[in-house]
């Protein structure tokens, strides 16, 4: 258990890093590194937690996005810049780059059944991102309005 | 008064143009300029962007219209500018400056350098490491996918900047990842070279155009959503085409070897 969690930690930071870092090349500047890196290790920690508890890859995926946009919404009314920065870093770790490459790898040494499988799910998890984004975005637009 | 609509339009066109270059979603690029168009007090304003152009009329019965079309030729993504534009437009529509110093800080934020070449390779590199590390991987899987993250940046470098071709530049640097992270495979059988390639091509991996594709499609910007969704389906092909080529090349040259 305790090995577990501190293996959580550990990817934890590595999302942090993963997300800080590329904030370089989407040229965020310096002093918004911190936020874009904690929002893409709350996305992170979120489809960590929901995996572990045997969601379903479409929840998950969509629980995480709905942490991510929150957070990055949140930050950039504190902050008082557009949403898109931290969205974008944050966003990052989730995007189905392995379900791209698994495509690739299931063509390559298995059968296309299974590679039609791999790119059913990658599109599935797009869709649950594009939801999880249009799900934050709806709810903080209405909050927005009715506030005025 | 002319030259002040003319002030306020030259300023609301040129925080269009800029936004759109730095890869801003549609909706905020319409938004922000009709917001500084509307300090005119005109009747007509008309606002219309694609990913490709900017198209922005201001009319009044009291004034000859005036329109002007940009085409937006270059794009890469740069959030600082868009913050900043976002930052003076706001001010501006506040008026706590005038259209003077706007349009003078808005040519100010076109000259501002971007981060230097080798800021944004350390910056691959690291960001490459922490996906290992998040994907699962030990302390080989990070040292690896550092190496691969060198291999694309070299690709990048040597060859990717000769070729206008995004297409040609994601696949050929996706091959030198899957190229490299099998040869570190053959020597090292213990890798894990799936987990290896996933964070190495995560930095290519379509994320600002996806996440862009479905917030303009959601806001009705249906041309922009497909013009997005085109460059992210096309960019993850790229990736894959590369990657798979990258690994065949690999197997074939260690069999020969």
């Amino acid at each position: 258990m305790l090995t577990e969690l501190f293996l959580f930690f550990v990817k934890l930071m590595g999302a942090f890093f993963a997300g800080a870092a590329l904030s370089v090349a989407f040229q965020i500047p310096k002093k918004y590194f911190v936020s874009a890196g904690v929002t893409a290790a709350i996305g992170w920690g979120a489809y960590l937690i929901t995996t572990a508890l045997k969601w379903d890859m479409i929840w998950s995926c969509y629980t995480a996005t709905l942490c991510i946009a929150f957070t990055a919404q949140v930050l950039a009314r504190y902050k008082r810049v557009p949403a898109t920065m931290f969205l974008i870093p944050g966003i990052i770790p989730i995007v189905p780059g392995g379900g791209m490459y698994r495509i690739i790898w299931s063509m390559l040494y298995e059968t296309s059944a299974q590679a039609a499988e791999h790119f059913y799910e990658t599109l599935l998890m797009a869709g649950a991102i594009a939801m999880g984004i249009f799900t934050v975005d709806t709810f903080f637009r209405i909050s927005h309005r009715s506030g005025k | 008064m002319t030259e002040c609509y003319q002030l306020l339009f030259d300023t609301a066109i040129l925080a269009g143009e800029i936004t759109l270059e730095s890869g801003a979603e549609i909706f905020r690029v319409e938004d922000t300029t009709r917001r500084i168009l509307r300090l005119t007090g005109l009747q007509t304003v008309e606002v219309f962007a694609t990913t490709t152009g900017l198209f922005v009329t201001l009319a009044d019965p009291s004034i000859s219209p005036i329109t002007q079309v940009r085409r937006i030729n270059s794009r890469a993504t740069n959030l600082n500018r868009i913050a900043l534009v976002n930052e003076v437009s706001r001010e501006l529509c506040d008026k706590k400056i005038t259209p003077q110093d706007a349009i003078a800080r808005l040519q100010e934020i076109r000259r501002t350098p971007s981060y230097p070449l080798w800021i944004v390779s350390l910056g691959l590199l690291l960001s490459t490491m922490g996906f290992a590390v998040l994907f699962g991987g030990g302390i080989a899987e990070v040292a690896a996918s550092g190496i691969c993250c060198c291999a694309m940046r070299g690709a990048e470098l040597l060859i990717c900047r000769r070729i206008s071709s995004s297409f040609v530049g994601n696949a050929i640097q996706s091959l030198a990842i899957a190229f490299f992270a099998n040869l570190l495979y053959a020597f090292y059988p213990t890798l894990l070279v799936d987990t290896v390639i996933i964070s190495s091509i995560m930095p290519l991996v379509p994320g600002v155009p996806i996440t862009n594709a479905i917030r303009d499609t959601l806001q009705g910007d249906y041309t922009a959503g497909l013009a997005r969704s085109a460059e992210a389906f096309v960019c993850a092909l790229a990736i894959a085409v590369g990657s798979l080529a990258g690994t065949c090349l690999c197997r074939m040259a260690v069999g020969w070897i």
